[in-house]
């Protein structure tokens, strides 16, 4: 066979999972994403949960779609055809999930055919995994170099993302790396919510990332605009320095200062500064 | 009354015991089934790791059976099975027959 044109680097493959549905994977992968394509980097997002598709709504793109993933893997359309350009940046595309399709529409081996000829073309291909252990998931991360699992701090969604792990570690792929969501610093310091270190010490996986819990992500969903974009968003700060960690850049973990409170605006009136903060610190690369 | 009692002190209130906060609860829980979910031992499984334990070194040892523990525990490198065998009095001069 004659060899085939490859270009100097391929790009990377990237799964985010979960296990537990809810837990924040859909709008981790679009604020990810946005935030790789915002530092430039060419990145394509694939919607794998089939019949329940959802990260082009997230991304204010639901009414672009004409073909989606099982088209492509069923030979329908050409895999260029299924990517739907962004609206705000035109290095950023999704490839939709099918919606009245089920989960063995596609094959394992159909989606890292499919992986292997996107990384040719973006230095980013972001998964975004179906909840669950079943051929979703396993469809999810054939055709992964990396996988990211993405846990909120709380007994149920731990829990499951230890399974997931386990499963990962099965498919001979290296060891996940960590998002923490939705983790609400007012509740930690309470002694009420589990803390990034009670995580990473039940999870012993790298960390990642460490997003707080902000209402930012509700507003921007509900338009459609990933908070990653908005320059005021703490989630979206959140995004952005994971994205750039992905690149390889050695960005600290955030300070995750308490909410605004009434008591704290007084305060900040009389002159005295921003108060106590909780600094949430971990085994961050 | 009520408030106003609760207040000059005339009904104390009994004392609430004090709650471990929730996270460190969570924590403890999730350490506990996630050996349970990594370690897939059935309640007969381990009876019968116990009996073989003692079987075995009792050809060597004279081992206090009925003080036999076994725990599964979590450490850095995930569970380890960890069995504390007591031995009775003399019991490690032993003779070693096969």
């Amino acid at each position: 066979m004659a060899e085939e044109h490859q270009p100097t680097t391929l790009g990377r493959v990237i799964t985010f999972t979960s296990g537990k549905g809810g837990v924040g994977k859909t709008t981790t992968t679009a604020n990810v994403g946005a935030a790789l394509a915002s530092l430039g980097k060419s990145v394509v997002l694939i919607d794998a949960d089939i019949g329940l598709r959802n990260l082009d709504i997230v991304l204010g793109l639901e009414n672009r779609i004409v073909y989606d993933l099982v088209d492509v893997v069923e030979g329908t359309c050409r895999l260029r055809q299924a990517m739907i350009r962004d609206k705000r940046m035109n290095n950023l595309h999704l490839i939709p999930a099918a919606q009245t399709r089920e989960k063995d529409a596609v094959s394992p081996q159909q989606m890292r055919a499919v992986c292997e000829e996107l990384r040719r073309q973006f230095d980013f291909t972001l998964i975004d995994s179906p909840a669950g252990i079943e051929q979703g998931f396993r469809n999810a991360v054939a055709g992964a170099d990396e996988v990211i699992v993405v846990t909120n701090p709380e007994v149920s969604s731990v829990r499951d993302a230890d399974r997931i792990i386990g499963l990962v570690e099965a498919n001979e792929l290296p060891t996940p790396r960590l998002i923490l969501n939705r983790l609400d610093p007012l509740l930690v310091r309470r002694g009420d919510m589990m803390s990034v270190e009670d995580v990473t010490d039940i999870l012993s996986i790298p960390l990642i990332g460490v997003v707080p819990n902000d209402e930012t992500i509700v507003t921007s969903t509900n338009r459609g605009e990933p908070a990653a974009l908005d320059t005021r968003s703490r989630a979206g700060q959140a995004f952005r320095n994971i994205a750039a960690r992905l690149t390889g850049q050695d960005v600290p973990l955030m300070v995750l200062e308490e909410p605004d409170g009434a008591f704290r605006r007084l305060l900040r009136a009389f002159g005295f500064g921003g108060g106590p903060s909780v600094a949430v610190r971990g085994g961050a690369d | 009354m009520g408030f106003l009692d609760t207040l000059l002190g005339r009904h104390p209130q009994p004392a609430r015991p004090v709650r471990p906060p929730s996270a460190s609860v969570a924590k403890q829980r999730l350490v506990e089934v996630l050996i349970q979910d990594h370690v897939k031992l059935t309640p007969e499984a381990m009876e019968a790791i116990r009996r073989d334990i003692v079987k075995i070194l009792s050809r060597h040892l004279d081992v206090d059976a009925d003080r036999l523990q076994i725990n599964i525990t979590r450490g850095e490198r995930g569970e380890s099975l960890v069995a504390n065998v007591p031995v009775r009095r003399g019991g490690l001069t032993g003779t070693g027959r096969r």
